[in-house]
């Protein structure tokens, strides 16, 4: 028995526990943090906020995923399905972040039956997945789960983030198993994502090293770097909790956001790898060079309706990293959606629920 | 001699000032060069060593492997 690879494996799942751990904490420190700064303004503490809002149910789970389904608000007609994926860095319920904060409830409303990939922690297994695994594998398994429930109907994509960049993969290798796409702040050619493009330049990062050693990309470190691009955000963050206590809504927007934040799972050690290399480094997506499971990633294969939404103050995959994607596909319907917002803003701010959701909503109705 | 008053100190403009100059010398710092040579460098060396001795790990773990590939206990 080969027990010192055990002990690694062990390692790894133990790693996934602390990561849990961690996440629990972090809310339970932010609920304390702000009931000590309402507490200096006089006021009682906020309720306890939990993470998903919206009440879902969970249809399947695999190894890699949990694929949960958000029923349509509309009572009777067939509702018209949607599959959100979602970034392997961060958590989908960004996009059901409180009860009057939720993209998923105002899709729900718009009568689309919402399902979604919330992806596990990998575990053992993360340094052996690739991309392949996500993209041809539980992606397009979902797609067909999804499909199944509503008599074959094919569902509209939304991927947001590096889940934008995963269902574009998807779409281009697999266009007969969706109806529609659309891109929430998604990189395309890395190299014009800015800030996070310098970080892992090849001369000064290297993911493999980084990979042999760790096994799976720890959360605190993947967040660690997207702190560096603003050091001063949790200090100026920490001052203005203390000073706008007195608004309960503020505190509670403030909290459940911060404990999505802090609430992540290991980035798959095998994913990570190509990630970065192929992908922050060597740009292979928008070079038309990308293989995944030793064949090609053509974009131009993408020929379904596809809706780019572009954060225009977005610092975590800056404007033109998104725009690349539009003259490389082969949709006849494709269309740029820029909104005056940051990355985080597109799906946790309540201008954009009330401005740009309702625009996007109208977009799936038409196409799907 | 009066209790501290946290939200009428930050309610004036001198502390916003001493926020924004406490921000910009975070943000400096940290993005200082030769601060990120540093810190990449000691990361990579970090690294190194731990590849290193996962290498050696596995080595030393070989012959004891090799032995239960040859008995068929190495399942």
């Amino acid at each position: 028995m080969q027990s010192h690879n055990e002990w690694r494996d062990i390692g790894l799942k133990l790693a996934d526990a602390f990561d849990e751990m961690v996440a629990h904490g972090a809310r339970a420190r932010l609920h304390a943090q702000a009931a000590f700064a309402r507490l200096m303004h006089g006021k009682e503490p906020i309720e306890y906020v939990r993470g998903p809002a919206t009440p879902h149910h969970l249809i399947h789970e695999g190894p890699l995923a949990r694929l949960l389904h958000y029923p349509s608000a509309r009572a009777g007609g067939s509702a018209k399905p949607i599959l959100l994926v979602a970034s392997l860095i961060n958590k989908y319920y960004v996009m059901d972040l409180l009860s009057d904060l939720s993209v998923i409830a105002l899709l729900n409303r718009r009568g689309f039956d919402v399902y979604v990939l919330d992806w596990k922690a990998p575990g053992a297994a993360g340094p052996s997945l690739a991309f392949t695994d996500y993209v041809d594998g539980v992606i397009p398994a979902a797609a067909r789960m999804v499909g199944g429930k509503h008599g074959g109907a094919l569902p509209a994509v939304i991927g947001y983030c590096m889940g934008g960049t995963l269902s574009v993969m998807f779409a281009a290798r697999h266009p007969d198993k969706l109806r529609a796409l659309c891109l929430l702040g998604t990189p395309v050619e890395f190299g014009l994502s800015g800030a996070l493009a310098k970080l892992t330049d090849r001369r000064s990062f290297d993911a493999d090293l980084l990979m042999d050693v760790l096994g799976n990309m720890p959360p605190a470190m993947m967040q660690s770097g997207f702190k560096m691009l603003n050091p001063a955000d949790a200090f100026n963050k920490l001052i203005s909790l203390m000073r706008d206590a007195a608004d309960g809504e503020r505190v509670r927007h403030f909290v459940a956001l911060e404990s999505w934040l802090d609430d992540n799972v290991a980035f798959p050690g095998g994913v990570y790898r190509d990630y970065i290399r192929a992908l922050y480094q060597d740009d292979k997506l928008c070079k038309r060079t990308m293989t995944i499971g030793g064949t090609a990633v053509d974009l131009a294969k993408l020929t379904v309706p596809l809706l780019n939404v572009i954060a225009l103050r977005d610092h975590i995959c800056a404007p033109p990293a998104s725009r690349a994607l539009m003259p490389l596909v082969g949709s006849k319907v494709a269309e740029i959606m820029e909104f005056d917002t940051g990355h985080i803003g597109l799906t946790a701010s309540r201008r954009s629920l009330a401005e740009l959701w309702p625009r996007i909503a109208d977009w799936m109705e038409l196409r799907t | 001699m009066a209790p501290f008053d946290f939200l009428s100190i930050a309610a004036t403009p001198m502390f916003s000032a001493w926020q924004r100059a406490a921000a910009e010398m975070m943000t400096a710092a940290a993005r200082d060069p030769r601060l990120m040579k540093l810190s990449a460098g000691m990361m990579r060396s970090q690294l190194l060593w731990g590849r290193a001795f996962n290498n050696a790990w596995q080595a030393s773990w070989a012959p004891i492997d090799a032995l239960a590939d040859r008995d068929g206990s190495n399942v």
